[in-house]
């Protein structure tokens, strides 16, 4: 356990030192909150034209699901292509140093450098994150009307799928010794799990439900409903643990080879 | 401390590591000499656990390296070749990381720290950057976490590679006040680097052990010279002695026999110049069968050049005679 702690708490240190967690922090915040203010001049350009038709406007738009909900699947597009520069060096890097090598004389098992190495970059997805709430806040502050529940599930839906992010980039950045090549595969690896539920559209119903299934995308639009179910938690968590084990199964390979 | 037994490690179709086996005694220092790749580095990934051997095992203390990879490894400091170090820590903050994942109590960190700071003289730096350090400080930031916790054996490959030459001397000096607390292992292609610092010495080439000694030992036997192979015909009692009568020749062993009294002995001679001629005409005027004589392949003077130059000495090579030249 103190071994993870202190791959941990390197690495962390090391994202900070190096302006990488600052950087990133500070793109993902601009972006959203680009896409945040862009979708509350939406909601109250078509608020304000709904109010001139009396029927509609008794009914009134729901910020929850236009705004909230928009916030965060911007959000998870925004993760998609950021969460590969987190994780693209975490592997690829002591490889390529050759402090991997160095890491595997001291008293220490592969698994344990894999979730270290994961356990930071959670952390710093989690930092990088965290600020968006200024963004819920604010809307609050103007009295905007929203359900904070929704808030807390699509926060836990967005956590579930930047892990499941995660687990793939650092899976990519055990392949490999190079950084950009490790964001390339882990990004391409994303892009086509979150695209296969576009094969929906042209294939037949009994296997859109498996592409369905697969989808990395559809398993988080039940957590921005505010509805949280079982089998999407158990997809993500599934999903993280099994490419965290292939990640350990990557590393320890070198010592199968007789 | 460290025993190794017939180690064997194929990469692909090629032996990198063959039939080894050597002992490393408890607290001397033991080199392990030979040409760029040689098997060095392979042996040496094999000892700390990083690779596994295809054939044969290696124990530290007892424990196996394969077995419980672990266990033997909480016994080691280990430099690898390149010096690999996180170049965005400073070098306490490194060491520190180190000290914790060795396993060293908290208590005792602090001291264990100031040990090895002070052993490989990098107090003056230890705020700085590992990468904005010069190479000669970075090879003791190496040095001092493979001292860290003094383990009982330390692992070194090429410990002095890349260094000026005042600053080898200090790496040099510092592994040998190691001598009798840690038991050593380092590696080098450079020979005046075991003559300098270890006890004893084994002389590898291509994955197999050519010789071992200390490094006086060694010296004996480069400067004695040629070693020819001879088979001859004849009684052993007889044609012995007789090689031996050969003005020149300081030693014969027999190494096989290869049919109904025909053996094949082993001839060290004096060094000055190629001795074949002489020892083979000498036989045939004595009267005995001369089969096959040739020198014996790759001998330690062979490796030794390659070792110094780093050239491809020549290829050793095959006399046989049937009638003496003259």
């Amino acid at each position: 356990m103190s071994n993870i702690a202190t791959i941990l708490l390197k690495d962390v240190k090391s994202y900070f030192s190096s302006m990488t967690a600052y950087v990133l922090t500070t793109i993902f915040l601009i972006l959203s909150g680009f896409f945040f203010s862009s979708a509350v001049s939406y909601f109250s350009f078509y608020s304000f034209q709904l109010s001139s038709q009396p029927y509609l406007a008794q009914q009134g738009l729901n910020l929850t699901e236009a705004v909230v909900g928009n916030l965060f699947f911007n959000m998870s597009v925004i993760l998609l292509l950021m969460m590969p520069i987190i994780t693209m060096r975490t592997l690829a890097e002591e490889q390529k140093q050759g402090t991997f090598e160095l890491l595997m004389t001291y008293p220490v098992n592969e698994s344990e450098i894999v979730l270290g190495k994961f356990l930071s970059t959670f952390i710093v997805f989690i930092i990088m994150l965290l600020p968006t709430i200024a963004h819920l806040l604010l809307l609050k502050a103007v009295g905007g009307n929203f359900e904070w529940g929704v808030v807390a599930t699509s926060y836990f839906g967005v956590i579930l799928l930047g892990t499941a992010f995660l687990s793939i980039g650092i899976f990519a950045s055990s392949l490999t010794e190079n950084q950009i090549v490790s964001a390339v595969i882990a990004f391409g690896f994303l892009l086509i799990l979150w695209m296969i539920a576009w094969l929906n559209e042209f294939l037949p119903p009994e296997t859109s439900a498996w592409a369905n299934d697969f989808s990395l995308i559809r398993h988080l639009e039940e957590f921005l409903k505010g509805i949280v179910e079982l089998k999407h938690v158990a997809y993500y968590a599934l999903f993280s643990v099994f490419f965290l084990f292939l990640t350990i199964w990557r590393l320890e390979s070198r010592r199968w080879v007789r | 401390m460290i025993q190794v037994e017939n180690l064997t490690k194929r990469f692909g179709k090629r032996k990198a590591v063959d039939g080894l086996s050597f002992e490393v005694r408890e607290g001397e220092i033991l080199g392990l000499l030979g040409p760029n790749g040689a098997g060095k580095t392979t042996t040496m990934r094999i000892l700390t656990g990083y690779l596994s051997p295809t054939e044969g095992r290696v124990q530290i203390n007892g424990i196996d390296v394969t077995k419980e990879s672990v266990k033997a490894r909480s016994l080691l400091g280990y430099l690898p070749e390149d010096v690999p170090l996180y170049w965005d820590m400073t070098a306490e903050d490194f060491l520190r990381f180190v000290s914790k994942l060795k396993g060293i109590p908290k208590s005792l960190r602090p001291k264990a720290l100031e040990e090895v700071t002070e052993l490989c003289k990098i107090h003056e730096v230890r705020k700085r950057l590992i990468g904005k350090l010069s190479k000669g400080f970075r090879q003791r930031v190496g040095l001092a976490q493979a001292l860290l916790g003094s383990p009982k054996v330390i692992i070194l490959d090429e410990p002095t590679n890349g260094l000026d030459p005042k600053q080898i001397n200090e790496i040099r000096e510092l592994i040998k006040s190691l001598k009798g607390k840690q038991t050593v292992l380092l590696s080098t292609h450079i020979l005046p680097e075991v003559s300098a610092v270890a006890d004893r010495v084994l002389i590898i080439n291509e994955g197999k052990l050519v010789a071992q000694g200390t490094p006086e030992e060694l010296g004996e036997r480069l400067r004695t010279g040629q070693e020819i192979l001879i088979t001859v015909q004849g009684d052993i009692k007889i044609v012995k002695p007789a090689i031996h009568r050969i003005p020149g020749v300081i030693s014969v062993e027999k190494v096989e026999t290869c049919g109904p009294s025909v053996e094949v002995y082993k001839v060290f001679c004096d060094k000055g110049q190629d001795m074949r001629g002489f020892v083979a005409r000498m036989l045939v005027d004595s009267g005995f069968e001369l089969l096959e004589l040739k020198s014996a392949a790759m001998s330690l003077e062979d490796i030794f050049l390659k070792l110094v130059t780093k050239e491809e000495a020549p290829q050793p090579d095959t006399a046989v005679l049937s009638a003496p030249e003259i």
